[in-house]
This record gives structure tokens, sequence and C-alpha cells, in this order.
């Protein structure tokens, strides 16, 4: 007798196998939920590591992700553990993997921003977990050796439209991109923090795009 | 040294779900929350359109058209995470909304050294060497056992050489006619008693004592 139900082992719809709704009985094999619970161990091995061990955690974890075919389910499960459940320095440790793997992470931003960016409400004060997911990713990303062009429009997006602390986070990552990198980009972005200091509907995001230009001007 | 960890208990129902309307509001107003948990909500982002993803104090929840689930990450125990119970509240509300199956998700991991010489099962001897011998990175084995009256238990043990982690997911599931709401709520209501089958299993297959 055969297993024919759809498939409850994952609530992940991205992360199913690809395998029949109706399936046979033994013959799942690994899929999508097993690449995510390995996957969440890294993470916790990451943020549980001692100070020392961080480096050997933090390349498994990036390995990982440089590997991955589809590293999207990945990035969500990095983010969000370390923006949750990270400890004081989850942000840090996020947004150091983020940094070392560029590319896609500015890949992953852009779609993130294409299902989450229309949620963004610019008067909300504090969402805490998808605030803080956007800062490690933005900040990771402005770190990072991604192309410039490739990270402007999840940064540009996020100083105009997202949420107070969206905005905040997007003047500091704009800091870090205008750093470094070709004249023209970097000249893009301290404009974009000269109109986020003046013109900024909430207090905090000026005072911090106001900060990042004296700090690049220091 | 710390042995394997229960990371994720998991309720997942496949059945026509609408994500405009289970969500926090409704539920507080449906009285599935209390009121006073609504500081507490919290959503997510998401990859999917087409889903809503918030967290009512450390439940999970995840809605599409397709599925609804609710999760626990690292969970004190099941008994006390019971996903199937929230799951089961959404289920007794909206009695007209198909669905076709329940499937409560218990997933576990370790290093490989924590694992030790606990007993992986093994495809057999017939699988001889492959790539002049070279060992595999990554081996996955999966059973899935019938427990009768349509309850199904999958269990698959993943080890990664690459990355020194072994993985065990058990999911059991539990097929509902569409029509049949009091099966679907019966089936979502289940999840201490598929949690006690994870745990024999656990000492059955790979000699692990769990300590509840």
């Amino acid at each position: 007798m055969t297993k024919t139900c759809p498939d409850t082992r994952t609530a992940y719809r991205d992360a199913r196998p690809s395998r029949p709704a109706r399936r046979a009985s033994t013959t799942g094999g690994r899929g999508g939920a097993v690449e995510l619970a390995l996957f969440r161990r890294l993470v916790r091995d990451l943020i549980l590591a001692p100070h020392g061990g961080r480096e050997a955690a933090r390349a498994k974890v990036v390995g990982y992700l440089t590997a991955a075919r589809d590293p999207d389910p990945a990035f969500g499960e990095l983010l969000f553990e370390c923006a949750d459940r990270g400890g004081p320095d989850g942000l840090d440790l996020a947004t150091d993997v983020v940094a070392r793997v560029g590319p896609a992470a500015a890949r992953y931003a852009r779609r993130l921003l294409t299902t989450d960016g229309p949620k963004w409400k610019p008067a909300d004060r504090r969402r805490r977990v998808t605030d803080n997911v956007w800062y490690a990713l933005l900040r990771g990303m402005g770190q990072s050796a991604a192309e410039p062009v490739d990270q402007l429009v999840p940064l540009l997006s996020a100083a105009f439209g997202g949420t107070v602390g969206i905005r905040e986070a997007a003047a500091h990552a704009l800091g870090d991109f205008a750093d470094r990198g070709r004249t023209d980009f970097r000249l893009a972005a301290r404009s974009v923090l000269e109109q986020m200091a003046k013109t900024d509907a909430a207090a905090t995001v000026r005072e911090s795009a106001a900060e990042v230009l004296h700090g690049l001007e220091g | 040294m710390p042995g394997i960890s229960l990371d994720l208990v998991q309720t997942v129902a496949i059945g026509a779900f609408n994500p405009h309307i289970v969500r926090p509001d409704w539920m507080i107003r449906q009285k599935l929350c209390k009121a006073e948990e609504f500081g507490g909500v919290e959503f997510l982002p998401t990859g999917d359109d087409e889903d809503e993803v918030f967290r009512f104090g450390r439940q999970e929840w995840q809605v599409d058209y397709t599925r609804l689930s609710v999760s626990v990450r690292k969970p004190g125990s099941p008994a006390v995470d019971d996903t199937g119970l929230a799951v089961a509240g959404v289920i007794r509300l909206l009695p007209h909304t198909p669905v076709h199956t329940v499937g409560h998700n218990f997933h576990f991991s370790c290093t490989t050294t924590e694992w030790g010489g606990k007993p992986l099962p093994q495809l057999g001897p017939n699988v001889g060497p492959a790539l002049d011998g070279r060992e595999p990175t990554q081996t996955s084995w999966s059973g899935t056992y019938e427990r009768g009256d349509g309850v199904w238990t999958e269990v698959t043990a993943d080890v990664s050489r690459t990355h020194d982690i072994v993985v065990l997911l058990f999911n059991h599931d539990r097929a509902v006619e569409p029509e049949d709401h009091e099966t679907a709520l019966h089936a979502a209501g289940r999840l201490s008693e598929d949690w006690a089958f994870t745990v024999r299993l656990l000492n059955d297959l790979f000699r692990i004592e769990w300590a509840s």
C-alpha cells in the first residue's frame, strides 16, 4: 500500500522538495525541510559559538549560502534566527555573513523587497524582528562586494519607503556603501544621505543620516 | 556535552485557507488568542507575496492559500508548545474550509561528534563504492511507517559530512476527507500521541533515550 497524501513536512512552499504532491511511500528522499533543518543548526552553532570558534562557524554558514542552488530560504532563516534569537551579537553575526556572500545577498534583498516592501508603512515605529532583518541585510550588503547597481534598488527603496527602523538601517548602510567603491556611486549615496538628513519625517532618521554624513566627512 | 536537541515542533494543515482571514486581529476577535497577547504579535518578512507570517508569543504562524502551519522553534516540550491545538482552534472556527491532510513535525539535530556511535540506518550491503571509493558528502535515509487508521510516519535521517551535522525529521500525517471536519479536528489534536511515537522511534531506530 502506498501513501497518497500531500506533503506536510514543511511550512515553506519554496522549500518543498520537488516531488509530486501525491507521492509513493518511501521515496521522499532529501528535500527542502532537511536542508532548512541542517542550515538552522549551522546558524544556531554560529550564534552559540565562543569568540574563538566564530570564524569556523561563520565559514560553514557562508560556505552553505555560497554553494546553495537556491539560497533564499536559507537567507530567510539566517536573518530571522539572528534577528530574533541571536542575542546581543546576532545582528553583527548576520551582517558579517551577508557581507561575505554579497551578490547572492543583493539578489535576496531585491526579492524580499518585492514581497515585504509593499507591507512597509513609513510611519511604523518598530517592527522588532523585521526591522532587524532589514538592518542586517542592508548593512551586510552595503559592506559587501556585490555590484553597486544591484545594491542601489534595495538601499534607495529602504531609504525612502521603509519604516522608521528600516530607514535608519538604510542610512547606516548607505554610509557603508559610500565609504567604498566608484566615485559616482559614492556621490549618489552621499546625496541621498543629505536628503534624508534634511527631509525625513522622523527625527531619529534625520539624526542617523546626519551622523553617518559626519562620519564620512571625518 | 549537549546531546541531540529538539529544534522545531510544527503542525501543518493542507487546505484551502485564506491568509486574508486567518490573521491576528481575527484570531483575537474569535477568542482564539487573548487580546492582551496582541501587543506581542509581529508580522515577519516573507519571501512569498501570497504568504502571511506572524508570531504570537512563541508560535510562528504561516498562512497561504494552500496551507496553515504553526511552528515553535526550540520548544520547551511538545506538551507545552502544542502547535496542534493552535491549528485545531482555527479548523474549529472554519468548518467549511476543506482540509486534506494534517501533519505534525518534530525536527532534531546534533553534531556528528554528539551523535557518536549511535546507529544510522543503511541502504544495505548492495551499495558498492563509487567514484574510486569517495564518501558522499551528504547521506540521507528516509523510511515511512504505516501506523493504521490513515496515519503515516516518515522518518528522515540526514548526515552532512561537510558540516558535521546530523538532522532527524519526523513527520506524522493523517489524510482527511475534505468535507470531514471532525476528522481534521481530531488529526490536529493528536500532537502528543505523535510525540510519543517519535520518542519511541528515537529509541528503536537510533538508541536515543529522550528524557521528557
